[in-house]
């Protein structure tokens, strides 16, 4: 299906100042985001961080308390949810029981009253693009999980939408057609070259569908950029904590020496010196130390400093790698995760040496802010 | 959904709104206001006068009223106990995969559909009559005719057992309960020992406290506005031994024409519906037990 | 459970299954007999099966058949029914559907409509029908519930309601349904099964109502079958009981075929608002 030539401005989103409180909880706090055509932004956080409500607001299935939403330029702030330009895709499909595929997907154009042959038309064009067309006549409950998550996108695809609405629909799949799925989502996307916004709470979707991630927490925007930005170069602990698993280890240490971009910390009686960093921090401050398990190195390595001795209290084998869980040794007894090859000779209860190249270390400050300088 | 247009929610309101000033509201406010007038049914409006508290005042020494009061009292706390144990009984015997289970579910509950019709009444009056259904099965057992419809205590418990015998739709309601035990706690209890009766006490009676409240009110509700029967069956007699309330209210209205007093007496109904119902919302705070409901924010 | 005690129950449940139907069967057994027979023996076969009993009966002693209370009847029943389902359905919609200020104090007041005992409310009903001229016509039998006044049903659809998730109707009013649309699409079809449920149940409740015609409707014409058949209890004395079986077997006849095709969602239905606790 090729897309339509459209204005400039068409499936452009933007959102100022937009807050929503529900009882005496603030949910989303005054939230500003652009969102330009065709991105597949992807709206990740834990859960009750506002995600959903922020996709609901968007969708129109919440009144906004405040600030606006622009959709392809227009303002659909107290716009119905039906003319706004948008579809959604449900986490629970939301098909209607009663109704054959068909008429589920032409439902909605069937409610702005456009002809029948047109109404087929359309449908018979989605069902081709989601490999749904011998299923037509069939009625929801006769088809299975992923057919009926494929109904609920060409449902969405048929109304022909500036912007589309996904809420978690991955969720209630089992593993393996999660996977599946993720693909076929992904090259919808190619194909129809829209604008897409995807919630979601599982990392690996964000990371792998997203053209940019926003990440969400208490209902604020902690970071929003493209994966492997927020991958390499998070703005805080939570959003370092949050993308990538398994999670990055953060080891409490103390700044010995700030210099112009430079400050060398000191964990477990070693001493580490990162750069990239802005200064102004004093001499014995507390920090955190970021470093994603991937980038941990048993014994030593090419561009690895020693970072500490450790104990391994568990190896958790996967076969291509493995997760080796440790104990710090000296200081705090911090616990700590590397990934190692799938043919990795430690074992638990050994004691390792681990070393780290500094280029990938992060810092934070007390209150969770990165030290790097932008 | 929740529609943020609150308008539109008065407009499918609109109807209940309407019915309950117009046809219960105001009707509960006029049955008050009657009870202290003195009103024939057959004079116009206008002449009915104010006697404020007279006809309380009667009640308290109307023989009749005394009988009719007693005689509701033991028809509903006998019938509703014996009730509720019946239907919980045989609940918990078809609670397991029974064959022919439609037999049984028509044998139980078919009579509880159409027990509260005059037909069925009119069968029953026969039936207890003299040389009726009931006399000629004792006579098979060797003992004699019973004076049902003629004798005080036999005509009340023809009259009784014509409740019983609709136990059908407690049990269905109770069997709905014991279906909704979760099995692994049954097992559980089983494998850590619990017998049969234990299982029964303190698993399956407190998990069912929900139903068998909601039963319980029901039906003494229901029992206290108790009509058909007696009024087909007996007549409210012999000697009024079974001149419920509800039929002497119908009476004294319809047949005598005191409708202040009659409306007294329907407002005392209430009043007793009413503290009855407000004690047992109030107790069941100590033995109906909830499970935890899980709600989704949205 | 335990298979030793398999054949207990089933006797004690066969035993007490056929002591429940055994009036019914009496009562069609005696229809079928001539008079006489009945008080001659137990048995419920009649020895010499006739049809005298509904023939006579059908006639029964007034100036018209069994037919026209039987009519009568249903032209109580079917508005009933159908008023019911409407309003209790829309009703029903308000309160789950909607934000309204004050539904929970509404809902409570709903709740206690059903646990009111209707006979405080009878005298002022009748003289307010009374007033509107409608004594003696259908209409005080049926005009009520077209108000939603049968709170139980409310109940048990507020209660099934929500159950159904919302995402549904929230489907549905992206794809631009206004809120009626929505019930009517979506939602009606979804809780079909509870609605016929609220159908079959008030249509029993209305087939069985006594004390409603007994003190509204007063010309024997417009007499349904339930006090055509109390009329002929007190007319026909005590000597033609197969007449008087007979037509309470024809009288119960609406109810048994209702029940026999609609079984399951009348033991649904009579759960729906029950269980949740």
């Amino acid at each position: 299906m090729t897309p339509v030539s459209r204005a400039p401005e068409t499936g452009t989103v933007e959102i100022t100042g937009l807050a929503k409180a529900f009882g005496a909880g603030t949910v989303i706090r005054s939230l500003d985001l652009k969102i330009a055509a065709g991105e597949f932004v992807v709206f990740v956080g834990p859960s009750g961080c506002g995600k959903s409500t922020l996709l609901r607001l968007i969708a129109g299935l919440e009144r906004a308390d405040s600030g606006s939403i622009r959709i392809s330029g227009r303002d659909v702030t107290r716009e119905h949810p039906a003319r706004r330009g948008i579809a959604m895709v449900f986490q629970s499909y939301a098909l209607y029981p009663h109704m054959t595929v068909a008429e589920n997907m032409g439902f909605a154009l069937r409610m702005q009253g456009m002809g029948r042959a047109e109404i087929e038309l359309r449908v018979a064009r989605a069902a081709e693009t989601l490999q749904l067309a011998e299923l037509l006549e069939r009625r929801p409950r006769a088809l299975s999980g992923g057919q009926r998550q494929r109904v609920a996108i060409g449902r969405a695809i048929v109304r022909e939408p500036d912007v589309f609405l996904f809420d978690e629909p991955l969720s209630n799949l089992d593993a393996a057609l999660r996977g599946q799925m993720r693909v076929e989502i992904a090259r919808l996307h190619a194909r129809l070259a829209s604008t897409m916004i995807y919630v979601t709470h599982d990392q690996v979707e964000a990371m792998t569908l997203g053209t940019r991630i926003v990440v969400l927490n208490g209902g604020a925007i902690e970071q929003v950029g493209a994966p492997l930005e927020l991958y390499h170069r998070p703005r805080n602990a939570f959003v370092a904590g949050f993308i990538g698993a398994p999670r990055m280890n953060l080891l409490a240490v103390r700044a010995q020496h700030a210099e112009r971009d430079r400050i060398e910390v000191e964990f477990a009686g070693r001493h580490i010196g990162i750069h990239g960093m802005t200064s102004g921090v004093p001499r014995g401050a507390s920090l955190k130390l970021g470093v994603r398990p991937e980038h941990l190195v048993v014994g030593a390595g090419a561009t690895a400093t020693a970072l500490c001795d450790a104990q391994v209290a568990l190896v958790e084998q996967l076969g291509g790698e493995a997760l080796i869980h440790a104990t710090a040794a000296g200081g705090a007894s911090e616990a700590l995760v590397l990934k190692a090859p799938g043919d990795t000779a430690v074992r638990a209860g050994a004691t390792i040496a681990v070393a780290v190249d500094p280029l990938a270390c992060h810092l934070f400050d007390g209150s969770g802010r990165s030290l790097r300088a932008s | 959904m929740i529609y943020a247009n609150a308008r539109s929610g008065w407009l499918y309101l609109a109807p209940f709104l309407v019915g309950l000033a117009v046809f219960t509201a105001f009707p509960f406010v006029a049955s008050l206001l009657l009870s202290f007038s003195d009103y024939r049914l057959q004079d116009s409006l206008e002449d009915a006068r104010y006697i404020g508290l007279a006809h309380y005042v009667a009640m308290a020494g109307d023989r009749t009223f005394h009988k009719s009061l007693g005689v509701t009292f033991l028809y509903v706390f006998v019938t509703v106990p014996l009730k509720l144990a019946t239907a919980l009984g045989i609940a918990m015997l078809l609670n397991f995969r029974l064959r022919g289970i439609g037999f049984f579910r028509t044998a139980f509950y078919l009579p509880s559909i159409l027990g509260g019709s005059v037909a069925i009444a009119v069968v029953w009056r026969y039936a207890f009559a003299g040389d009726g259904l009931v006399n000629q099965a004792i006579g098979w057992f060797g003992a004699g005719p019973v004076n049902w419809l003629g004798e005080p205590g036999y005509a009340m418990a023809s009259v009784m057992l014509l409740r019983l015998w609709q136990f059908g739709s407690a049990m269905v309601i109770f069997l709905a309960g014991l279906k909704g035990i979760p099995q692994d706690l049954c097992e559980a209890a089983r494998l850590d020992g619990a017998g049969h009766w234990q299982l029964l006490r303190r698993i399956t009676l407190p998990l069912l406290t929900p139903v068998i409240f909601f039963n319980f009110v029901m039906q003494v509700i229901q029992a206290f506005q108790e009509f058909n029967g007696p009024y087909i069956i007996t007549a409210g007699g012999p000697l009024k031994s079974t001149y419920l309330l509800p039929l002497m209210i119908y009476e004294e209205a319809f047949k005598y024409f005191d409708v202040g007093y009659a409306s007294a007496l329907s407002w005392l109904l209430f009043l007793i519906v009413g503290i009855f119902s407000a004690l047992a919302f109030r107790s069941s705070k100590y033995w109906v037990f909830y499970s935890a409901e899980r709600e989704t924010p949205r | 459970m335990s298979g030793t005690r398999a054949p207990l129950r089933y006797l004690i449940l066969i035993g007490a299954g056929f002591v429940m139907l055994y009036p019914l069967l009496w009562m069609l057994g005696g229809a079928f007999k001539p008079n006489a027979e009945i008080f001659q023996s137990i048995g419920l076969f009649p020895a010499h099966p006739t049809l005298e009993g509904f023939t006579r009966g059908w006639r029964t002693g007034t100036e018209f058949s069994f037919a026209t209370y039987l009519a009568n009847t249903f032209r109580i029943v079917i508005p009933k029914v159908i008023l019911t389902v409407v309003s209790s359905v829309l009703v029903a919609y308000g309160f789950t559907r909607f934000n309204v200020r004050g539904s929970r104090v509404l809902f409570a007041l709903l709740i206690a409509t059903v646990l009111l005992p209707k006979s405080v409310l009878l005298i002022p009903q009748y003289l307010m029908f009374r007033e509107f001229g409608w004594l003696d016509t259908f209409l005080p039998l049926y005009v009520p519930s077209a108000f939603a006044t049968d709170g139980f049903f409310v109940f048990m659809l507020v209660q099934f309601l929500r159950s159904v998730p919302p995402e549904m109707e929230e489907a549905a009013v992206m794809d631009g349904c206004n809120s009626f649309q929505v019930l009517v699409h979506v939602v009606l079809p979804v809780i079909l099964p509870a609605v016929i449920s609220v159908a079959l149940f008030q249509f029993m409740w209305t087939m069985n109502d006594f004390l409603g015609p007994l003190i509204y409707v007063s010309s024997v014409e417009h007499y349904p079958a339930a006090l055509a058949l109390k009329l002929s209890i007190d007319v026909t004395e005590s000597t033609a009981w197969n007449e008087i079986l007979a037509m309470s077997t024809i009288a119960l006849l609406p109810s048994v075929l209702v029940f026999f095709l609609a079984q399951k969602y009348f033991v649904e239905g009579a759960t729906a608002g029950s269980v949740k606790g």
